[in-house]
């Protein structure tokens, strides 16, 4: 991947993630209204952001920046499957549906997951030296 | 002569694992012994030796696993430990583990040893992952080199385990001394040094050599044994003799790839302990976990409370005399059961604490927080022994043995207690689910933050008030990051975890049974000695708003603070055993005087057997008194502006 690839997918991991960030401190889209999970989110944002402001002649320090974003994602979306599966299984255990679209915050996990794509071709990069 | 040979053969049956913090001895060990000790991807997990036995064939070995050490000083006392088990104890073989990707460290430990004594095995250990970083060690050249046994190991995968086994077993005669010579000038000195030692029968058992090197490197402790201090110091110079015959050994039995750039380690590191982004991501992930421990937990707790409603309801219906009746399903199993209820909190916290630690972030957690912590005069070492704490209070304060400088040590133990312990997670969860509904679980990482920012401003505290100077700088390898392996992290957590359930079993049922009795006599309620102890405290609790059975559950919670969980329960629950039951006390506080509550129960009086390990640690009560009465007094400060702050919002 070139400079200018990486400069891209960390603007699209930053902003994505920024985006979502604000997304569940308004609950704006699909999700409900959770600023702590907002302050999360924004965190992981600033991860890729702060891989734009490194050297452009280091690549080696971006792509660690895009390593630790998109993992960092990834973890994320984990995070809220497991949310996700213990209010179903709370629900499921006092007989009441207690899931709600706005609960599964379908953003999130869709976008953790789409991400860990650049998780593993950052990861392949450093294993195989390929800058 | 017959004694002199049964004296070796005795001598023999005793193995000592010797190497530099997280190489992975405590895996061998294990290994070895079949033993299974709780093992961890960070440097000190190891705080005072172990004891196994091997049998292999007919063959039956103690194996003593000792705290790892970079040195043979003894500037701390996790290494004074390992020293003085070598000098003293005079195992019959001293196994050295050495870390396959980082052997020069290694061999610098090595060679210490082999400055003092003979019949020392090497095993080179996680040689599959030098593997795969492109290093290839040829084991024979090495042994040849060294003139010792070389084998070469991974716990991880078991390899090399039955040649190492077989190795200790057989005869294990190797050369004295190392082959090297220092400088002609430390030499003489050496020379020299060694004539006095001689003539002093009292240093008949040490070897001259050794004691003298260690006078020439200004070795306190052989400064006091030896009675003998110098003006020189050749520490410098014996070091880099020591590194320039390890180089020459390493040049010829190492073969690998020239590193280019960052590994994987690093890269992640980069990020991980960013100056800024460090922090943010240490608060992310504790936040994440306590998140996670009260939302995963929450389905497993309802199923336990379902068992034990059930089981109270079957012995409620046939004990036909009343106060039997309430004494076993009120306050036995409801004492009880109110803490089991909150079983899978804390396996679920162990679970990630145990993720965490076997990845290896914690010490970069260390490495983030030695900053901010420096500036409070601790170290980001203190800062591994609290981060224990989130664990258990009193293993936080074992670990302060890795901590050199004596005074920081001690202010570690003293604020260590502050660091909120699993025992104190069921209390949280209980008040906090009672009050805070959905938002408990950002209650309780606000407790865990605060937990923090307490015990680093009492540091501070305390070291401006009473001990003046600089704190050690954070001298600390960063462990590569590692898959977690499952068996790892499951034993881990059940190591953990299974000593809640031991006081479950133990402390918490007899305290229940206690409480019950209080409680029950000489009337229930109002007019028991419960009420009696709660109300005769009362006054000095008017300004934070408990009623008298939390005052009571707080003086119960000193023995153990699941204790608190089993008290309420049985002032406010009902028949039926349930973790979440105390509707009655949302009728007589508010959420901000909840809050406040569960502030006093983060700071307040250390339990019992926390209490007991700072004594036995510091060898004193006056720091066993200012624990109880510090902790007191920040308790009730903090959990009063807790109240008047969440009063005015």
């Amino acid at each position: 991947m070139r400079g200018r690839s990486i400069t891209f997918w960390l603007i699209f991991g930053g902003v994505l993630f920024a985006a979502l960030s604000i997304n569940s401190f308004y609950g704006l889209l699909l999700t409900d209204h959770d600023p702590f999970l907002a302050i999360i989110i924004g965190i992981n944002s600033a991860i890729y952001f702060f891989g734009i402001v490194e050297k452009k002649s280091n690549v080696r320090k971006r792509y660690s920046h895009l390593l630790v974003g998109s993992f960092f994602s990834y973890v994320l979306s984990i995070y809220q499957v497991l949310v996700v599966f213990s209010v179903w299984l709370e629900g499921l255990l006092i007989s009441s549906c207690l899931l709600t679209i706005e609960v599964l915050n379908l953003p999130l996990i869709v976008s953790g997951f789409a991400i860990s794509f650049l998780f593993d071709f950052a990861k392949k990069q450093f294993e195989t030296n390929s800058f | 002569m017959e004694n002199h040979r049964d004296e070796i053969e005795s001598r023999k049956s005793t193995i000592a694992l010797l190497g530099n913090p997280n190489v992975g001895k405590t895996s061998i060990f294990n290994a070895l012994t079949g033993s299974r000790q709780v093992v961890a991807n960070w440097p000190g997990v190891t705080v005072e030796k172990r004891a196994g036995v091997m049998k292999h064939h007919s063959h039956t070995v103690d194996v003593v696993d000792l705290p790892g050490t970079y040195t043979l000083g003894a500037t701390s006392l996790d290494e004074k430990i390992a020293r003085d088990f070598l000098v003293n104890e005079k195992p019959g073989v001293a196994m050295v583990i050495g870390d396959a990707v980082n052997l020069e460290r290694s061999l610098y430990l090595l060679l210490q040893v082999l400055e003092l004594r003979g019949d020392v095995v090497l095993a080179v250990n996680s040689v599959d992952e030098a593997r795969k970083a492109g290093f290839e060690i040829d084991k024979n050249e090495l042994s040849k080199q060294l003139g010792i046994p070389v084998v070469l190991t991974s716990a991880v995968t078991g390899e090399g385990i039955e040649e190492l086994k077989n190795t200790l077993v057989k005869s294990t005669k190797s050369s004295s001394h190392v082959h090297y010579l220092f400088s002609d000038e430390v030499e003489a000195h050496l020379r020299d040094l060694s004539e006095r030692i001689r003539g002093n029968p009292s240093l008949a058992g040490f070897d001259e050599r050794w004691l003298s090197i260690k006078l020439l490197e200004r070795d306190y402790e052989v400064q006091k044994i030896t009675g003998i201090t110098l003006d020189y110091d050749f520490s410098v110079e014996i070091a880099e003799t020591r590194y320039k015959y390890i180089k020459r050994i390493l040049s010829t039995s190492v073969k690998g790839k020239e590193k280019i750039g960052w590994n994987f380690s690093e890269a992640i590191d980069h990020v991980m302990t960013h100056r800024f982004l460090g922090i943010l991501i240490f608060l992310a992930v504790m936040y994440i976990i306590f998140q996670l421990t009260f939302t995963i937990s929450g389905p497993l707790s309802i199923m336990i409370e379902e068992l034990l409603g059930g089981l109270g309801r079957a012995f409620g219906g046939f004990i036909g005399v009343d106060w039997l009746r309430s004494l076993v399903v009120e306050g036995i199993i409801g004492g009880v059961g109110a803490v089991l209820v909150f079983v899978p909190n804390i396996f679920i916290l162990f679970l990630a604490l145990g993720i965490l630690e076997e990845t290896g972030y914690l010490p970069r957690a260390a490495f983030v927080i030695d900053r901010p912590m420096y500036a409070m005069k601790l170290s980001g070492r203190s800062f591994i022994s609290m981060l224990l704490g989130f664990g258990c209070n009193v293993s936080s304060i074992m670990s302060t043995r890795s901590i050199s400088e004596p005074k920081e040590r001690i202010v570690t133990i003293l604020v260590s207690p502050f660091i909120s312990c699993s025992a104190r997670l069921p209390v949280y969860v209980l008040i906090a689910g009672t009050f805070f509904g959905s938002r408990a679980g950002v209650v309780i990482f606000f407790l865990y933050v605060l937990s923090i920012v307490i015990t680093v401003l009492s540091a501070l505290l305390i070291n401006k008030l009473f001990f003046k100077g600089e704190p050690s700088t954070l001298i600390m390898e960063l462990p590569r990051y590692r898959k977690p392996r499952l068996s790892s992290i499951i034993l881990y957590t059940w190591n953990k975890g299974r000593h809640f359930l031991e006081k479950a079993g133990t402390i918490i049922l007899g305290a229940s049974v206690v409480i019950w009795f209080l409680s029950y006599f000489p009337s229930e309620g109002a007019g028991s000695f419960a009420a009696i102890i709660g109300k005769s405290l009362e006054p000095l609790f008017i300004p934070l708003g408990y009623t008298w059975e939390m005052i009571t559950s707080l003086v119960f919670g000193i023995a153990a603070k699941e204790v608190i969980v089993s008290s309420l329960t049985t002032f406010f629950g009902n028949l039926s055993v349930s973790g979440s039951s105390l509707g009655a006390i949302r009728t007589l506080i508010t959420p901000e005087v909840a809050l406040s509550f569960l502030v006093f129960v983060l700071l307040y009086v250390p339990c019992m057997p926390t209490l007991a390990v700072i004594k036995n640690e510091t060898g004193s009560y006056k720091y066993v008194l200012f624990s109880v009465f510090y902790s007191l007094a920040v308790a009730y400060i903090v959990a009063l502006i807790v109240r008047i702050v969440g009063g005015l919002l």
